[in-house]
């Protein structure tokens, strides 16, 4: 029974090593400058994070039909080709491993969220397998070695930058900051502290609480008895809306501005009217013809347009990718390296998400393409998060 | 003095929704002796199956049935799957507290795959946020939800402190096989709590969801927090575990509000071995009443 299992874990870890040596040498031998370009498409389709994953899912589609009714890339289409990493760091690992080995995928687009990018950009990475990041924000997604890696969404710290800049051209001073101690929460502090200190602003008090808690008020009564003029809450939209709720409740009329923690259908729900006037960031700009545009091509496909905000960011991702693969051309574009070069010299490549004008620009040294003009404040109104 | 006022009120509100949950879980252990960890599911299938029903019918009295009829349901599942076998079986306590926690992850991912990963929500009983009471703010969906769960804790001690049926049950709680000798039916009275267990918590769930949403993993943290109020208070005491419910939610105000929110926290948790050393039956067991 021993020396069984003794072979089969054996024969197991060989298989292991054998099975990317053939993956290379296939996939050289089987490009024939037709057959369609293969592109993975990872990220949480199923599990807590879905409304995210699955928003950027369906941009990437967009852009995708969008480029193959154009002809892609000189006749060769894009295929998409899916993995459901339900938000856990194991399975995008595995699915990073699945996409690049034995779907042969040429790039990778993906993952939503910090843990599971960290995850799949170490796999990407080491296969030299082109990812572009379309959501992620957390700046340690690009913290190791990056060559193959690239990101298209605006960073928490640029996120912040225009928040805390927002905060002070209100003319608000005295900004107190509330968080959770979620990884998501403590995420932000730092970055807020050190923001408002650099602008010149004053960080009067900080106050914290657990995912879920019942009630915030106390919180909410610290921050008021600091003399806080306006909250930063880094929160998720249930907690946000409740503390919107105990703030109103007091009588205590703040400010209070949040990061994208907050663009989720809850904070509406739950807050309703006491969550009107609250400011967040987001990436997604209604008021701006492009995102006019793509508000309508959402709806007419999907019939929806729930986490907008998040979908745009996989459109714009994928559009990046394709229009590097069209500038390799047919013959090349499934070679993995010549699409990461192309990637990275994408220059001034005009995004649907952001500010108008706002760009994606790449290069040798840097692979955060997009710059502070990607970040939109939203205010929650009657009709949901729009822009001022 | 306003700063006290409002800390007491929305702790006394706060501590009476872990006192409900403590409360689910010594009513299982006085009548079993069993530590029930999926208790924090019942809270979490009330608020999704209410969310759910309310967002498919906008019909707000069946979704509050079809969240007690789950919860009562979810409840008769860990009776019957987990705790009947394994008492029959003469198992030990500790193998039967495992196995509630391991059906607990179940329930879980089953959720996640019936309802979705989506945060869900309620509108509230009565619209308008919040009420002044003693010039303090208190949300009206809070003071809903001691309005209907207080009323239904007194009936509930009514049975237990005056009527037959409710002395078996405490005698239950004070010793198994004696009452069993005694011609005490232990199994029905054991699922019996069970039940009224699940309606509780499913109730709680219910009346949480406008205020805080509900989730499919929302489960373990009221488990947690329901557990460490019932030991403070006194497991084997409904009563006195609803006692520690408010004491926890008091002392989580407290500290956020006068000392800092960054040890909230650690002060529930603390409250768990302080209440240990110094109480093992716990703060508000009448001494009377314990065990030498």
């Amino acid at each position: 029974m021993r020396t069984s299992t003794k072979k089969v874990v054996l024969a197991a870890a060989l298989a292991g090593l054998l099975l990317p040596l053939g993956a290379c040498s296939a996939q050289s031998s089987a490009d024939d400058g037709t057959s369609p370009i293969k592109v993975g498409v990872i990220g949480d389709f199923s599990a807590g994070s879905a409304d995210m994953g699955v928003a950027m899912r369906q941009g990437v589609e967009m852009a995708a039909d969008e480029f193959n009714a154009d002809g892609g890339v000189d006749g060769r289409e894009v295929e998409l080709v899916f993995y459901d990493d339900e938000g856990d760091a194991q399975k995008a690992t595995t699915g990073a491993q699945h996409l690049a080995d034995r779907e042969k995928v040429t790039a990778v687009l993906g993952n939503p969220n910090t843990g599971t990018a960290i995850a799949t950009v170490k796999v990407t990475q080491a296969r030299g397998v082109p990812q572009i990041v379309p959501i992620a924000q957390s700046p340690e997604v690009m913290e190791g070695d990056t060559e193959y890696t690239f990101r298209t969404s605006a960073t928490n710290p640029m996120d912040i930058a225009v928040l805390v800049e927002y905060a002070k051209s209100q003319g608000w001073e005295k900004i107190g900051l509330l968080h959770d101690t979620s990884a998501y929460g403590l995420s932000g502090v730092d970055l807020i502290e050190s923001q408002v200190a650099e602008s010149g602003l004053d960080l009067v008090a900080t106050e914290r609480y657990e995912v879920g808690a019942v009630d915030l008020t106390p919180q909410a009564l610290k921050l008021k008895n600091a003399g806080a003029d306006a909250v930063v809450m880094w929160s998720l939209g249930a907690d946000g809306a409740r503390f919107a709720l105990n703030t109103d409740g007091m009588g205590w009329d703040v400010p209070l501005l949040g990061g994208r923690g907050l663009l989720f259908n809850i904070f509406g729900e739950l807050a309703g009217a006491a969550g009107e006037g609250t400011y967040a960031t987001g990436g997604f700009d209604i008021t701006k013809p492009e995102g006019a545009a793509f508000a309508e091509m959402m709806q007419d496909t999907f019939s929806t347009t729930d986490s907008i905000d998040f979908a745009v960011l996989g459109y714009d991702a994928a559009s990046v990718l394709f229009d590097a693969m069209t500038r390799v051309g047919a013959d090349g574009a499934t070679d993995r390296d010549k699409v990461r070069d192309a990637i990275e010299e994408t220059t001034d490549f005009p995004t649907v998400h952001g500010q108008e004008g706002a760009s994606i620009s790449f290069g040798p040294d840097d692979h955060e393409g997009a710059s502070e003009s990607a970040v939109v404040v939203v205010t929650y109104g009657p009709d949901g998060w729009s822009t001022n | 003095m306003e700063t006290f006022i409002q800390l007491t009120l929305v702790g006394l509100t706060t501590g009476t929704i872990y006192g409900i949950v403590a409360l689910g879980f010594s009513i299982i252990y006085a009548s079993s002796s069993i530590l029930n960890f999926a208790q924090g599911d019942f809270v979490m299938v009330g608020g999704m199956t209410g969310a759910l029903i309310y967002g498919t019918t906008q019909n707000y009295l069946l979704a509050a049935l079809g969240a007690l009829v789950a919860g009562v349901a979810i409840a008769g599942v860990v009776y019957f799957a987990a705790v009947k076998p394994l008492l029959a079986r003469r198992a030990s306590a500790i193998v039967i507290v495992m196995a509630t926690l391991a059906l607990a992850i179940v329930i879980e991912a089953v959720a996640q795959h019936l309802f979705g990963p989506s945060i869900r929500h309620l509108p509230p009983i009565v619209s308008g946020g919040s009420v002044q009471i003693l010039g303090a703010a208190v949300g009206i969906q809070n003071l809903m939800v001691l309005a209907i769960t207080i009323p239904l804790v007194v009936v509930l001690w009514l049975y237990l402190y005056r009527t037959r049926s409710g002395l078996d049950v405490r005698a239950v709680g004070v010793d198994r096989g004696a009452a069993e000798l005694l011609g005490v039916r232990t199994r029905r009275i054991t699922m019996g709590g069970f039940l009224v267990s699940g309606l509780l918590g499913a109730l709680a769930g219910f009346l949480l969801t406008p205020i805080l949403g509900a989730t499919p993993t929302m489960g373990l943290s009221y488990s947690v927090t329901g557990f460490i109020a019932a030991v403070v208070g006194g497991i084997a005491n409904p009563f006195a575990a609803l006692a520690g419910g408010v004491v926890v939610g008091l002392l989580e105000v407290y500290v956020s509000g006068y000392i800092s929110s960054s040890f909230t926290e650690v002060a529930v948790f603390l409250m768990l071995p302080i209440a240990l050393l110094l109480r093992p039956d716990g703060f508000f067991v009448p001494k009377v009443a314990r065990k030498r």
